[in-house]
């Protein structure tokens, strides 16, 4: 059951209806229920391997919030610092071997579901074995998003950041979640319980109003700007060989925008539903294009991943002995600070490309990353100088605006591994795009032979426009709070606007199936 | 406390570390500042920070390094 899909559309339209209807007690079990329907129709072979992930989670956290009690305990019969210190040392071993097992588990079912196919491919070039043909494993749905999800819930409890959850059945609750499941964002468990109030949450027509509202921007984002950007990049892409210059940039950039409109709506569409049941999703995008650095478009991009690589990856690695041990036995004290800045990234950006997918794609996707983050942290200090030397005002629109081209120009590039099939491809693409210019491509009919007409060509721009405009006023205040404030005839011109621009301009394809979602795949 | 303002001054002189009490979720400080904070108060105070303290809420002043730094002793 796609996002996007009317049956999404319907099957929501019921939860929400039976979630308000139902007492106020009954609003977990239709969640839970929901939940469950929702997955076994992305396909019941899944539900074991979600399943193990769920209770190997939940009785990890349990056993070791036991072992911390118990810590507690006897740290209170401890009266010499020795013996405290031991008590403490026994429990973190104990806590960490529970851990390490629960670890092995879950990690290793995202390992073997997911990267079995790579490895096998690589060792078959590598020693010319020879592996069953047609080899495939499955690949549970969601399963990068909700491993994420139970290795923070196990890692907080862990380094006692929050006690475990008593209720298996609160925990199933948020870790199923229909909304975040498949796509993100990355919930964290104190956040989500948080909002579950044992009373019950009311019904309340203007949030409701207000998600129905951002479950439609984000089908006017995915149907009528991703799903068209998507025909044009794809004819091109899948004959990048054939083109140089810029037509192969103009392909590139679409497709940057094709990829915010797709991954943001689908955010926004999950995220209008979850605000309709009441529970706020954690944000996942904050206008990333408008980024001036590319660690600032990091902290506005997929939020819910950075913040999870940043807690879970980058400050432990920071802080592991090995760091550690660097730092002490340099001699040079800038050397040292910047190993134990640079590694943690190195580190995070290897794991980063590849969560999104085994290949080498996002293998250079993220070694590219990572040497640009490496980059900016060594040369903070002489950007500083130089641009002290050269008076640059940070103020100046100007400068503000070249920042934000440099960035979006050095994503783009980005792209090219993101979105090519195959890392041979992706380089061809660049060789080509740097190339050659063959302006005649973009400047006469051609233009529109790739899949886009003219008329659809306009109207792709035209929406770009659109969402390049709600961007520029979401920056500077809250676009659903101000129509709130409207009369409700305008209120209801807009709506009526957005779903007829979603029915009437939405890229529907042949037999209604629009594509599906490119996060949906990683 | 002072001497781990001091420190901090050294560090960043163009922070106002009285002023400021919401350093990290006002985005004047990041995870790189962070890890590098980390690295010299560990230094001077002769201390291990562990994962429990490794969150914004320890960052956002020095008060609120101070009271990690405390707890940590």
């Amino acid at each position: 059951m796609s996002y996007q899909s009317f049956t999404f559309l319907l099957f929501s339209a019921v939860v929400v209806f039976l979630y308000y209807v139902l007492p106020r007690k009954f609003q977990k079990y239709v969640l839970l229920t929901a939940n469950v329907f929702f997955y076994v129709c992305g396909g019941i072979k899944y539900i074991p391997f979600l399943a193990a992930t769920l209770i190997s989670s939940f009785f990890t956290g349990k056993s070791i919030s036991r072992i911390y009690e118990k810590e507690k305990l006897l740290l209170s019969e401890c009266s010499v610092p020795s013996d405290k210190k031991q008590v403490r040392a026994e429990c973190k071993l104990k806590a960490k071997k529970k851990l390490t097992v629960s670890f092995v588990v879950i990690i290793g079912l995202l390992a073997v579901c997911k990267y079995t196919g790579f490895m096998l491919e690589n060792i078959t070039g590598l020693f010319r074995i020879q592996f069953p043909e047609n080899f495939s494993m499955i690949v549970p749905l969601g399963i990068s998003f909700y491993t994420f999800m139970a290795i923070s819930y196990v890692l907080d409890i862990y380094w006692k950041r929050y006690p475990a959850e008593n209720s298996f059945f609160s925990y199933a609750l948020f870790l199923t979640y229909f909304p975040h499941i498949v796509q993100g964002p990355i919930g964290r468990y104190n956040r989500f319980k948080g909002q579950l109030v044992p009373e019950g949450i009311a019904f309340d027509a203007v949030r409701v109003s207000q998600g129905a509202q951002l479950l439609l921007w984000g089908l006017f984002k995915k149907l009528v700007i991703a799903d068209r950007l998507n025909i044009f990049v794809s004819d091109i892409y899948a004959h990048h060989g054939e083109y140089k210059g810029v037509i192969l940039a103009l392909a590139t950039v679409l497709y940057s925008v094709q990829i915010y409109a797709d991954f943001s709506g689908c955010i926004d569409i999950v995220s209008g539903v979850s605000e309709a049941l009441g529970i706020k999703l954690d944000r996942n995008f904050n206008h990333p294009y408008f980024s001036k650095t590319i660690p600032e478009f990091w902290r506005r991009w997929h939020i819910s991943l950075g913040e999870w690589f940043k807690d879970y990856i980058y400050y432990p690695v920071s802080v592991s002995k090995m760091v550690k041990k660097v730092k002490k036995n340099s001699t040079n004290q800038r050397f040292a600070e910047l190993f134990s800045a640079c590694l943690p990234i190195f580190v995070v950006w290897m794991i980063t490309g590849i969560w999104h997918g085994a290949s080498w794609n996002y293998v250079v996707w993220g070694l590219y990353y990572a040497a640009i983050m490496i980059v900016s942290v060594i040369f903070e200090p002489t950007g500083v100088k130089l641009k002290t030397r050269l008076g640059i005002n940070d103020e100046l629109y100007s400068w503000k605006l070249f920042q934000m081209t440099r960035t979006f120009v050095i994503c783009c590039i980005g792209r090219v591994f993101f979105r090519a099939d195959g890392l041979k491809a992706a380089l061809i693409i660049l060789k080509n795009m740097f190339t050659g210019i063959q302006m005649e491509n973009i400047a006469s009919d051609d233009l529109f032979t790739h899949g886009l007409d003219y008329k659809n060509f306009v109207f792709a721009l035209v929406s770009i426009a659109v969402l390049w405009l709600v961007d520029i006023l979401q920056e500077r205040m809250s676009i659903r709070q101000e129509l709130q404030r409207q009369g409700i005839v305008f209120r209801w011109l807009v709506l009526f606007a957005g779903i007829f621009a979603v029915i009437v301009f939405g890229i529907y394809g042949p037999g209604y199936d629009a594509s599906s979602f490119i996060y949906e795949q990683f | 406390m002072n001497e781990l303002k001091a420190l901090l001054e050294e560090m960043y002189p163009n922070i106002d570390f009285d002023k400021e009490k919401n350093l990290y979720d006002d985005g004047i400080i990041d995870s790189v500042h962070v890890v590098t904070i980390i690295a010299r108060i560990e230094e001077a105070f002769d201390i291990a920070v562990t994962m429990e303290y490794i969150q914004p809420s320890y960052f956002q002043s020095v008060d609120t390094m101070w009271e990690m730094v405390e707890e940590l002793m």
